[in-house]
């Protein structure tokens, strides 16, 4: 211990700024001479043997590509296709282990969300949704993802590459006034109105029973969707409404229940819309205990005056929560609530 | 034991500094919640003097204006449950609150549109056995009583012609 000091001394009669940084660490040196060399040559073999364990990452048939304009393809191949299509680029360091575990991760997930490759296997609505849906986490900031973002810079999605993006959707709203589909799918639907059997309320496979109540509830917003052509009405129950009047909503206290139901605009010639037919009601219900695989929310829709449930398995929340997943920093929810 | 001197105290305590600053950025980096007061719509809000929500009415349907920019909802104290049969608003004893917004893009998606400035408020009160109709209408953000009456027909019979939206 004296002899050690005495090194340190000597070292110390040095006073230019690299020498005592290098004084400073002098311990540390000693004793990394004892265990650095074999925790180092660990880690080397590690990397090296991880390097035959590799993820099996297919790149299958590319059915049918999505056709956009090109300024608008391009952007979309840039920023998603890694992921979200059967062309994956990877590039070499994107297939060092243990990096390469979580990229075949995020090209499995990214391709069963939305894949541009299978353009063909969704009806034509789901691909207006999916294309829209796309933009919003774009312009939310939560696509492309933060991590890939850094490593592949050419990915990021400019101001101007999102205004090319956002005028391509619209271009695709074509409102129609009087639209004989609309009116007779509302006037189908008055007709074959049963009411609802309270006894057998239909249930979603994540076990969230239709709640006929919402009705009695008060209005917490609504919302005009022009890019799918419905409008819309979000209740709150009680505990929805008290947190709104107390500022407690983020994040929404236990019990929060929103109910938001959907209707088919109906456009008159002087461009008065009213609601046509029933699409559905979905309900967002806050136990951040028992939801806490779905972000502290159990989530439910029910379709037409049937009350169809969606879903066809119980991991059709994921849907859910990847479309929801931009609104992480406000509990979730997209709504801004009105104060009644 | 190691033993440090001040001065080499002085550069650890430095290189302590620069780790956690380094390490506040970071999570400056990352955003937290957002304040709740910033996810009220209050432009849209109601003022707490109308207390619509003590009036317990439902909705009964919800309308937009394409040209002039609005958004509107009725609410009434009856459910329309039974909206297979025509349904007719103009009953006696009836209530009814018409409550209209400019409308303003959603900032959380682009596609929607969502209430903005708080327009005006209008009310019907049917009487229940005369049939003689109360109409009302209350404007701006403050909802403050219109002594204005023209037009006062017009917006009655555009209110008791609505159809009741299907509300399962």
């Amino acid at each position: 211990m004296a002899n050690l000091s005495n090194q340190f001394a000597a070292y110390r009669t040095f006073r230019l700024p690299d020498r005592d940084l290098l004084n400073l660490f002098v311990p540390e040196i000693i004793i990394m001479k004892k265990y650095f060399l074999p925790a180092v040559s660990f880690i080397v073999v590690l990397l090296v043997s991880l390097q035959f364990f590799r993820p099996r990452l297919d790149d299958p048939p590319v059915t049918q590509d999505f056709q956009a304009p090109k300024a608008v393809k391009n952007i979309l191949v840039r920023a998603c296709y890694d992921c979200h299509s059967n062309e994956t680029k990877l590039r070499w360091y994107d297939q060092v282990q243990p990096v390469y575990w979580q990229v075949a991760a995020h090209v499995r997930d990214g391709r069963k969300g939305l894949n541009f490759s299978n353009w063909d296997k969704l009806a034509p609505a789901d691909r207006k949704a999916k294309l829209w849906e796309a933009v919003n986490q774009i312009e939310q900031g939560a696509m492309p993802v933060k991590s890939y973002q850094v490593v592949h810079p050419n990915a990021r999605v400019s101001p101007k590459d999102l205004i090319v993006l956002k005028k391509y959707l619209t271009s695709m709203i074509h409102d129609l006034p009087e639209d004989t589909a609309k009116i007779n799918a509302f006037e189908h639907q008055r007709k074959s109105l049963v009411s609802v059997d309270r006894q057998k309320l239909p249930k979603t496979l994540n076990d969230i029973t239709y709640l006929p109540d919402y009705k009695n509830w008060q209005v917490i917003s609504t919302s005009d969707r022009f890019d799918n052509g419905t409008m819309r009405v979000i209740y709150g129950n009680d505990i929805a409404v008290n947190a709104v009047k107390t500022n407690h909503n983020n994040p929404w206290p236990d019990g929060t229940i929103f109910a938001k139901a959907a209707w088919d605009k109906l456009e008159d010639r002087n461009g008065n819309v009213t609601t046509g037919a029933f699409k559905q009601v979905e309900y967002m219900i806050k136990n951040a205990e028992k939801y806490r695989s779905t972000n502290g929310w159990g989530f439910a829709r029910f379709k037409t005056p049937k009350l169809t449930p969606y879903g066809k398995t119980a991991i059709f929340t994921t849907e859910c929560m990847n479309c929801h997943k931009p609104m992480k920093d406000n509990d979730y929810v997209f709504t801004f609530p009105i104060k009644n | 034991m190691i033993m440090c001197s001040p001065f080499q105290s002085r550069i650890k305590m430095k290189l302590i500094f620069y780790i956690i600053a380094a390490g506040s950025l970071f999570v400056a980096g990352c955003k937290g919640a957002t304040d709740p007061d910033r996810l009220i719509n209050s432009k849209a809000s109601l003022p707490s003097t109308f207390r619509l929500s003590e009036l317990h009415e439902k909705v009964i349907t919800s309308l937009i204006n394409k040209k002039v920019g609005t958004m509107s909802i009725l609410y009434g104290d009856e459910h329309f449950k039974n909206a297979t049969q025509e349904s007719n608003l103009n009953v006696p004893g009836n209530s009814f609150t018409l409550v209209t917004w400019k409308q303003q893009d959603d900032a959380h998606w682009f596609g929607a549109r969502i209430p903005g400035e708080l327009i005006s408020a209008e009310t019907i009160n049917i009487g229940n056995h005369t049939n003689f109709v109360t109409y009302r209408k209350f404007m701006g953000k403050n909802l403050l009583l219109s002594a204005d009456t023209t037009g006062q027909n017009e917006r009655i019979h555009f209110i008791l012609t609505q159809r009741p939206s299907i509300i399962p």
